[in-house]
């Protein structure tokens, strides 16, 4: 009895989905047409952020006013820990960048939690070969940052 | 400062030789300012200009992705800017961690650096922070300021950002320890210091006047806090200069007046300039 609705990856693999997702995000929305295609997300990333979305189909409207309060919370509930977990970091990446781009907020708020808990109480080079950066200072460069933040230095 | 730039241009162009990169730009090693400009546009629009070498590593920077980008074609994913300021807003209040971001690469750096520089005084007071600011100074304002007897740390390079500007909230509550700073006194009216300065709350200083000189810079606060005052022994001038403060607003949104005896009857005739944008007060 539910209206679905055709949305396209930009790889061409074609996801029919309840209506009442698409309802629910406005850019989902948006995209709710002939030409339902999004040319920034792939069939796999889309898959897993229309999982999230289905599961999550039923819960009480969004409510964003209150920026802070949604920050401070740190916790993630079973199902979307469960859900985050089982991707790699590479598809984590993929998943905020793609509810960034379609602006669902909170599965990008359950994205960026994670990758915040995956920089705590690590060391500088720990992180940087998590997350693969390269240290693009130059010696004089850090040694002034130093400097100038010597907050950091006295932990 | 020009020498400088022209050097890191240098620099610039030297890297982007090793790896071989289009020609066009290495024919223009000879002449770099034209170079430095055709990389500007690049970056992401700041909202205030630069005024010290923020832009130098921000361009670096710029380059260096690219010729990252250039040697690993399939890279795995990176978050963009946006995505890691929304990151980091689940560790600001973690000084230990986001210690370790600082020094991570310069674009963790350049979103680190204005989430402590916000609000310095919120984790610690701490003479550094002081430091950091006095080294922002003009060479002029360092110069007043030694003339009155402070010593200041010898740093012949100008600061990698203008920390001051970063600043969105004072709390004047635990400032005892840098209440004797020359903070105001040494800088002219034109000054840009404090200009983006959201909140701000004082706990009773009533030694000097501190309101006018405030009144000069800051016009932009959205939430204002006067405690720990008692009014009624207030010369009549300070209840003027809270007036002068509170009247010079654009974008007054919340008012706290605390404090003992009578209400401030001058400063509160000044809520009526705000009406347009004030919805909190409490006395």
């Amino acid at each position: 009895e539910n209206e679905t609705i055709t949305l396209r990856s930009s790889d061409g693999i074609e996801f029919h989905i309840d209506a009442r997702i698409a309802n629910r995000y406005t850019l989902l929305n948006n995209w709710n047409g002939e030409n339902a295609s999004l040319p920034n997300v792939t069939g796999k990333v889309l898959e897993k952020v229309l999982e999230w979305c289905e599961h999550h189909i039923n819960d009480p409207p969004l409510n964003y006013d209150n920026d802070d309060s949604r920050r401070r919370n740190f916790e993630i509930d079973d199902w979307d820990e469960n859900f985050i977990n089982c991707v790699n970091q590479d598809m984590l990446f993929e998943i905020i960048l793609a509810a960034n781009y379609l602006d669902i907020k909170p599965l990008l708020d359950i994205g960026c939690k994670t990758v915040a808990n995956m920089i705590k109480s690590k060391s500088l080079e720990e992180i940087r070969s998590t997350f693969n950066i390269v240290n693009d200072f130059t010696p004089e460069e850090e040694e002034a940052i130093r400097r100038e933040n010597e907050w950091a230095d006295d932990q | 400062m020009v020498k400088k730039l022209l050097n890191v241009c240098k620099r610039a162009i030297k890297k982007l030789k090793l790896h071989k990169r289009d020609q066009n730009v290495t024919q223009e090693r000879d002449t770099p300012w034209p170079f430095w400009k055709k990389v500007l546009p690049r970056r992401r629009k700041r909202k205030r200009k630069a005024r010290t070498n923020n832009a130098i590593i921000q361009n670096n920077d710029a380059i260096e992705r690219d010729n990252i980008r250039n040697k690993n074609p399939v890279s795995s994913p990176s978050l963009p800017t946006e995505c890691l300021i929304e990151v980091f807003t689940y560790i600001q209040d973690d000084l230990r961690t986001l210690n370790a971001c600082l020094l991570v690469s310069k674009e963790w750096c350049n979103i680190v650096v204005p989430i402590y520089w916000s609000r310095p005084f919120h984790y610690k007071v701490s003479a550094d922070n002081i430091n950091t600011y006095l080294q922002c100074l003009s060479k002029h304002e360092q110069q007043n300021i030694k003339a009155c007897g402070i010593k200041l740390k010898k740093n012949n390079t100008p600061p990698t950002f203008q920390y001051a500007d970063l600043l969105r909230e004072l709390n004047w509550s635990h400032t005892g320890k840098w209440r004797n700073y020359p903070m105001f006194t040494c800088h002219t009216k034109n000054s840009s210091i404090l200009t983006d300065l959201q909140d701000l709350s004082i706990h009773h200083i009533d030694k000097r006047d501190i309101f006018t000189e405030l009144s000069w810079y800051c016009k932009n606060l959205k939430t204002l806090e006067l405690i720990d005052y008692t009014f009624l022994n207030l010369p009549e001038t300070r209840h003027q200069s809270i007036y002068t403060l509170i009247s010079s607003q654009i974008n007054l949104q919340r008012c706290k007046f605390f404090g003992y005896g009578s209400s401030p009857i001058r400063p509160m005739d000044a809520l009526v300039t705000q009406s347009k944008t004030l919805t909190h007060f409490e006395l």
